[in-house]
């Protein structure tokens, strides 16, 4: 019952802070009087999300380093390409954005953004583009803050496997999370030029680790 | 004292009528799918599982048609049934969802009935057309804030069917648009559509009479022809009819309980429900 009601919720809103939804865990399970071991509860949800092919997965929002539990397909059937909401111009105009930021290094502005419409096929008007884009963010794909868009949490949770095999050269993993990196919100180690989240780095610092996680030399 | 061989034929008898029944349960629906693998089935049932899913965040019917031909295109259209059966038991395990089938659209109708009577000469029985239905019953529901990005239109609705339902179950186009002015709202306001985008009242109840929420009926009377709303497909399985009363009571009535029941009477009068006519 209590896995039943928790994924009720998340299908309606799949994206969830994980301090959130760890609540509702916690509420579920004492309302249903069972032990309030929320990793036997995922461990248990995802055993049923498996014979269709989704998952519950932890990740981080690169933008603020929150860390959020996402509700994600893992199968880019064609189930998941006829039902999503977007049309095939609005899929086309997102995967001409990603691959704009990701070479931009995270980051583009709005209007190098909007721009990306006229080489959509099938091609979409500015007006349609920035609903799309409100959408996007919205569904928290991608992110916005002071006129320029970077990716956002869904898209490391939904596309991970999708930007590693992409964009092999530009896709690093985080050292301390493992995470994907893909804002500028990084850091680089002198020694062995592995990235670190800053936020991950932060957390390091708060806890006097003075030394690289992978190499051992001093930050 | 039947004799055995009378027995067999009874037997047979039975049997025969049972392979022509459409509905039944259990072993017709898996014999259908005759020839098809195991694994093809499957397949077949995790999709629609998925499918159903997908069309329910788009506030989509799932359709039957649009399955058998586009998803799982190798398979026959007679073992829908027995994917249909499976795949609602994993839905029901672990989701709590249902894919309950929506009751096929009424011909246009005589001004003067109301939607609860049924049509008779009915065309098709099916409408092989479902939507998701929770089946986890209300008192053990989390009372959760998150109803997604599509919240403004499904508070809108719930008020747009309590209107119908007072008005007779049945509201003319204009006395409901009307309703609308009444709290400023016109045909050019912007209300919210979903978190980041808004329409117009018109579009919303276009949009509603699309997802099977609303039926826009043309009547026409001897002077001109009109147009009038009531309850759809989708809204009859989501929001059962004895639970109308109930909410607006919940909305407009006080802690007193004798002024509850009355008004719950009075509400389920307006609406042609009277028990004892």
């Amino acid at each position: 019952m209590a896995e039943r009601l928790f994924l009720q919720s998340l299908i309606s809103n799949p994206v969830r802070k994980e301090v959130e939804v760890n609540a509702l865990c916690l509420g579920l399970l004492e309302r249903n009087n069972l032990p309030t071991e929320i990793e036997q509860f995922f461990g248990r949800v995802n055993e049923q999300l498996e014979q269709v092919d989704m998952k519950l997965v932890r990740t981080i929002d690169p933008n603020t380093g929150e860390y959020y539990v996402v509700l994600v397909n893992l199968n880019g059937d064609e189930v998941a390409q006829l039902a999503t909401q977007f049309s095939p111009a609005e899929i086309s105009f997102f995967k001409l954005l990603v691959e704009e930021i990701v070479g931009n290094d995270f980051q583009i502005s709005s209007i190098s953004a909007l721009q990306l419409c006229s080489s959509t096929k099938p091609s979409l008007s500015k007006k349609d583009a920035e609903a799309v884009l409100d959408r996007l963010v919205a569904d928290r794909w991608i992110h916005e803050s002071e006129g320029y868009y970077s990716l956002c949490v869904r898209t490391v949770a939904e596309l991970q496997q999708y930007l590693r095999e992409q964009y092999p050269d530009v896709m690093e993993d985080c050292s301390v999370c493992h995470n994907l990196v893909v804002s500028r919100q990084y850091s680089k180690c002198g020694s062995c030029s592995v990235k670190i989240h800053e936020l991950c780095h932060a957390k390091l610092i708060h806890r006097r680790v003075k030394r690289c996680p992978s190499c051992k030399k001093e930050w | 004292m039947e004799t055995v061989q009378e027995q067999n034929e009874d037997e047979e008898e039975a049997e025969f009528e049972a392979t022509q029944a459409h509905q039944v349960p259990g072993t017709v629906s898996e014999k259908a799918l005759g020839s098809v693998t195991e694994e093809d089935t499957q397949r077949a049932v995790k999709m629609l599982v998925r499918y159903a899913l997908f069309c329910e965040h788009r506030r989509q019917p799932i359709r039957r048609d649009d399955f058998m031909k586009k998803i799982v295109k190798e398979l026959p259209t007679r073992a829908f049934p027995a994917i249909l059966k499976r795949a609602n038991n994993i839905l029901r395990s672990t989701f709590g969802f249902e894919m309950a089938e929506l009751p096929v659209r009424p011909p246009r109708a005589n001004s003067k009935r109301p939607s609860s009577v049924p049509t008779d000469g009915g065309r098709e029985k099916n409408s092989n057309s479902f939507i998701l239905r929770n089946v986890i019953p209300e008192e053990e529901r989390v009372d959760d804030a998150s109803l997604g990005h599509d919240a403004p239109r499904l508070v809108l609705i719930t008020v747009i069917l309590s209107l119908i339902y007072v008005s007779g179950k049945t509201i003319q186009e204009e006395v409901l648009l009307n309703y609308f002015s009444k709290m400023g709202i016109n045909r050019t306001t912007g209300i919210p559509k979903s978190q980041v985008q808004d329409h117009t009242i018109v579009d919303a109840l276009q949009g509603y009479v699309k997802d099977g929420y609303l039926d826009r009926i043309k009547v026409s009377t001897s002077e001109r022809d009109v147009h009038e709303y009531r309850w759809g497909p989708r809204a009859k399985i989501e929001f059962p009819q004895e639970n109308v009363s109930g909410f607006i009571v919940d909305v407009h009535g006080n802690e007193d309980e004798n002024m509850n029941k009355r008004m719950k009477r009075d509400i389920e009068h307006l609406a042609g429900e009277d028990p004892e006519l």
